[in-house]
Parts: structure tokens; sequence; C-alpha cells
């Protein structure tokens, strides 16, 4: 029978979002919450924190019965797509705006199975170009071309 | 000043060349990013906001505004054509617009599609430019608590009303609410949730919030999907667009009742556009004297709810423009956008800035007016964008974002962050809980604790502030009202499983 089964997806975020709840409760406690007629600091997060801490519960004992949902994780995308972004942001200042992008733009195409060598380092080339163009000099973001 | 020279001054900015260009711009924008699956106004808006700083904040407005309801045209084209709704407000056009294009009748699905929602617009920008200083100069003696009230409805309507399930709305909105408190309190100067952080102490950027959550988190839900194949439509001309005269007749009256379960669902704090579809949908297969023809392709099933979803965008500004408290993500962008440009929406900006108000107003006329000319002639080209392969199409819009996100504030911290947030709203999307909702929850969280404060600290404590100002009781008796409704819905299914039991066996 499948009713027996736990459904542990659901049931460990909302374990995450209980033990946040934990977790924003006891940091009011920690800031302070003083009373409701000088409301301290950790007023709203300690009773939001126990809110969520509850509702966390409940939606654990709601779902935990509940079926799975079938989807695999998309693991290639979120890695191919983090590495990308990650390195945008750690390459634009240091080696310049145009080799950033590319660099984003061909990793992050790196999600698809089955990715086109020439047509994604063509689309990325042309991308980076014509966003160098809009934002460093139509707009006038603050970001060197290339880097020497 | 009276109604008509309000009228002359909106008209006198709002045709000026800056903000035509913008309206233009804006629309356009808007009706390509509401074409392309996936992204929706909320993305659009925040992609296009890093450009409008170089702007007037009037004119920033006018564009930002267009984006969004440009998109909710947009939308229609691709829950026409491809049976894939372009922003969740249009997924119930796909219901009938698809079989209609599929029975040949593109043409006629997307002018009816394109009718109704310019009369829903239209219909709904005199209702908000009539009901919006009245609510304003009655928030005039709005304190607080009051404040607070509707807030809170706001956020428990959200949470409540929304496709899903109440308890992740709420737990949703909570979390959205904790996550507006990072950064340092306005009251005592201490830093909250910033783990050490110094640049969490501004608190966390609005617009990588959003974009991880409904950019990031889209595309990495929908790669490697296989999107349907366009429908094959030939070439469309402007003759086989024309309706006949019975289905004018038809889509009629659906239209105008869409309108007004859209204006009001949409001035509602905390529902926005996608719900006034789907119940403007439902009502009219209620009423309707042939329910069973609903799903094949008939005019009243595009023109309820296209008239219903933009009567809704443009109505969602009442309680934005005349309150301060957004009633939706979308909204509440827009008021994270209006702040950005240093203009406070709320009662007193009516009073104060009425050219940014009237101008606001009338150009949402000037640019459906302009959509309802262009959109036409434009099928074409929102056809060859959408046969663009998503392959393609998603590194480029991840690259817009990263810059958009860097060109805020000129940081790679906030780069980070849209990360984080992208995959935390995958997760939360994939397993049903509502992004939206959180969104909302962080625009709200600062204003509605110091409102909170505020009204506490008038009433030296006393929690009863809010039960005994009768406005702020009423926005606490929906309040609760709305909270009873799905535990009552609990309560009733748990009595129907327990009861017929041998009927529940077969699954």
């Amino acid at each position: 029978m499948q009713v027996s089964r736990v459904n542990w997806p659901e049931l460990g975020i909302a374990t995450v979002i209980a033990c946040l709840g934990i977790a924003v409760t006891y940091s009011g406690w920690i800031y302070g919450i003083g009373t409701a007629r000088h409301m301290g600091p950790g007023f709203v997060p300690f009773w939001l924190g126990l809110a969520i801490a509850v509702l966390g519960i409940a939606i654990a004992i709601k779902t935990i019965r509940q079926a799975c949902a079938e989807e695999p994780f998309p693991i290639r995308p979120t890695i191919a797509v983090s590495a990308g972004i990650v390195a945008w942001a750690a390459l634009a200042r240091s080696l310049g705006f145009l080799p950033a992008s590319f660099v984003l733009m061909t990793i992050s195409s790196m999600a698809e199975a089955r990715p086109r060598p020439l047509e994604v380092v063509l689309t990325a080339a042309i991308l980076s170009g014509a966003g160098y163009l809009l934002f460093v000099k139509v707009l006038g973001i603050n970001l060197p071309a290339i880097n020497r | 000043m009276d109604f008509l020279s309000n009228l002359a001054l909106g008209f006198s900015v709002a045709t000026s060349l800056n903000s035509l260009i913008a309206v233009v711009m804006g629309v356009l924008v808007g009706m390509l990013v509401g074409t392309l699956p996936g992204v929706g106004a909320l993305a659009g808006i925040s992609l296009a906001l890093p450009i409008t700083f170089y702007m007037e904040p009037t004119t920033a407005l006018i564009m930002l505004a267009g984006i969004f309801y440009g998109c909710q045209y947009g939308g229609s084209t691709a829950s026409i054509l491809m049976n894939i709704p372009g922003t969740s407000a249009n997924a119930v056009t796909c219901l009938d617009g698809h079989p209609m294009a599929k029975k040949g009748k593109v043409g006629v699905a997307l002018m009816v599609s394109v009718m109704s929602s310019f009369f829903g617009s239209t219909l709904a920008i005199c209702l908000i430019a009539a009901f919006i200083p009245a609510l304003a100069s009655l928030a005039l003696n709005f304190s607080s608590a009051e404040y607070f009230s509707i807030m809170l409805l706001g956020l428990v309507a959200a949470s409540t009303i929304s496709e899903g399930s109440p308890l992740k709305g709420l737990s949703m909105v909570s979390i959205g609410l904790v996550f507006g408190l990072v950064g340092m309190d306005v009251n005592t100067g201490l830093l909250r949730f910033t783990f050490g952080f110094l640049a969490l102490g501004d608190g966390l950027n609005l617009i990588a919030v959003a974009m991880g959550l409904f950019g990031v988190a889209e595309i990495l839900a929908s790669i490697g999907k296989d999107h349907e194949r366009l429908t094959n439509t030939g070439p469309i001309r402007f003759r086989s667009m024309v309706p006949s005269r019975e289905e004018i007749k038809a889509a009629r009256f659906p239209a105008l009742r869409g309108t007004g379960i859209g204006w009001l669902i949409g001035a509602l704090p905390g529902a926005g556009p996608t719900i006034a579809t789907f119940l403007a949908y439902a009502v009219e297969r209620r009423i309707s004297r042939h329910p069973h023809k609903f799903g094949t392709g008939i005019v009243e099933g595009i023109a309820a709810p296209e008239a219903a979803n933009n009567a809704a965008s443009q109505s969602s500004f009442v309680p934005t423009l005349s309150l301060g408290v957004p009633g939706d993500a979308v909204a509440a962008i827009m008021m994270g956008a209006m702040l950005i440009h240093g203009i406070v929406p709320g009662p007193d900006f009516i009073a104060n800035q009425p050219e940014i108000f009237w101008g606001l107003i009338t150009s949402f006329w000037i640019g459906n007016l302009i959509i309802l000319f262009i959109s036409i002639p434009l099928i074409g080209v929102w056809v060859r964008v959408l046969s663009i392969p998503y392959r393609m199409m998603f590194p480029a819009i991840i690259f817009f974002t990263c810059v958009g996100v860097f060109s805020i504030n000129n940081n790679v911290h906030d780069i980070y962050l849209l990360l984080v947030f992208g995959i935390i709203g995958y997760f939360l999307k994939r397993h049903g809980y509502p992004v939206a909702s959180l969104l909302l929850g962080f625009v709200l969280g600062p204003l509605i604790e110091e409102h909170l404060r505020r009204a506490l600290v008038i009433s030296r404590g006393d929690f009863s502030i809010f039960f005994s100002r009768p406005i702020s009781l009423v926005f606490l008796i929906v309040t609760v009202v709305l909270l009873m409704l799905p535990l009552m819905g609990v309560i009733g299914r748990v009595v129907k499983k327990n009861r017929p039991k041998e009927m529940n066996g077969g699954d």
C-alpha cells in the first residue's frame, strides 16, 4: 500500500521551516522582546518565529502522507546555472564585463543535456557584445570591458 | 481641483514626448516578456528597473506600469498559439483560446482577446480614476492601527485565497516578513539576521530576491523541458481576424462581467489578476446556457478571463496608490520601484504630487490604446519570438538578470543573493509553496512592524486599539474569516473522509 510511505521531500522542507521558525524566535529572544508598549527589536521576530514553527509542524503533519512529486531534481541545470552566475560575480570586476558575460553564458548553456558548441559560443559572443553596448555604454554601469 | 482639470493635468503629463516614449517602450517590453513563457510581469519590471534609474520618476513609473499591463496582453498570445500561458494570469485563456486556434480561428481568438482586454482595462481605469482619490481621502484619517490591520488582511488574503495550500501560503508570508526584517532595526540600530555580513545591513535587496524567486527559479524549472510546438497558424490576415457579429454579441456580456469581477478582485489586497481570471471563467460557465461548450473554443471563454486580468492589473494599483499597501507581489515590486525613485505612495502622494498620479493614470489609458493598435500588427513578431528555442533564450535571461541585479547597487553580493533565492525559490515552487506570498511579506515586513510599534506606543501597549477603531475592526474581522475558511474546509474534508469509507477505497 502506498499510504504508509513517508513523503521525505515535503517532510524535509516542513522541518526546515519549523527549525527556521525556532531559530527566528530564539534570535528575537536574544535581540530583546521588550514590552508591547516599548517593543524591542526582537518583539516581531519572536512572535513571527513562533508562528513559522507552528506552521512548519502543521505542514509536516498535513503533507507527510501525500504522494511524492515524481519530477527528478534538475541537478545538471542547477549546477550549470549556479556556476555561471558565480563565475560572472567573481569575474566581472577582475577580468571585465565581456569575458565574464561570455563565461556566464557558455557555462550556463551546459544546463542543456546536449549543448551545441558553435551555437552556444556564437550566442554568448553576440549577446556579450550587445549587453556591453546597452549596459556599459548606454546605461553607464561601472565595469571595464576587458581588464588587462 | 475638480476631476476634469485633474484629467487635463494628467493628459498634459502623459502626452509629453518623454512619457510617450516611455509608455511605448514599456508596453513593448511588457508584451515581449508576457509572450515569453516563464518570464512574467514581475521579472520584466525587475529587469527594467535598473534602466529606469536614469529617467525622471514619472517617466520611469509610466514605463514600469506599461510593462505590467503590457504583460497581460502579451501573455494571451502564447496561451492561444501554444497552449502555454505566457504569465499565470493567462492560464485560463488557454482553455478556450487554444482549441479555437486549433479550429483555425487563431485570428478571431487573438482579436477577441485584444478587444476584451482593451475593454476591461479602459473601464477599470475610469473606475480607479474615480475611486483612488476617494479612498485616499478616506485613508488620510487612517492611523497606524488601521494600516496594521489592512496589511495583516492583505497578507492573510494573499496566502489563503491563492492557489494551493493555505498553510503553505501562510508560512511563506511569515517567512517573507522575517526576510523583510533583515538589516538594521530603524528604532535601535541593532543589526538583525545579518550573521556578521556587513552587506546585509541595509536589508536584502528587493530586486535580487524577486529575480531569484521568479527569474532564476523559473529557469531552473524550465530547462530541458520540451515546450509544445507552435500551432501552425499559416499567415494571419486581417480579414480572418474580424469576429462575426454573433461572436461579438456572445463576447459582449462576458467581457463586461469579467471586467467587474477582475476590477473587484484586483482592488482587494492580496488577490491579483490570476485569481480574477479563474473566477471570471467559472462564473461564465456557471451562468452560461451552454456550459458544456466551454473548453471547446468559444469566444466567451476568452473574453471573460482576458477582460478580468486586464481590469485586475489596473485595479491592483488601487491599494498601492491610495494606501501605500501593495495588494500582490507585482504591486509590491511596483511600490519598491516607486520608493527607489523617491516616491512614497499613499494618501499624501495624490495630494502632494498630483501631476505624477494623474500622469500615471492617464498614461495607463494611452498605453492600452497603443497596445490596441500595435498588438495585431505585432503578432507576427511574437510568433517569431516564440519560435526561438529555449536553449538559446535562457542563458540570455540569466545574463540580463545578473547584470540588472548588479547594476542596482554596483555590488556583487546581490548576485550571490540572487542565486541563493533562485535555488530556494525553485525548491519552494516545486513543492507548491507560493513564492509570490513570500515576496509580498518581504515588502510589507518593515512597514507592518513599524505600524504595529506606532499603534502600540499610542495605545500604551494596549492591544484593544486594533479592535476599538471601527475600520480596523472590520479589517480584522475579514482577516479572521479568511483564516477560518480553509480551516472549515479541512474540517469538512476530514468529516467526508471518515464517513463514506467504501467510496474512498478505490484510489
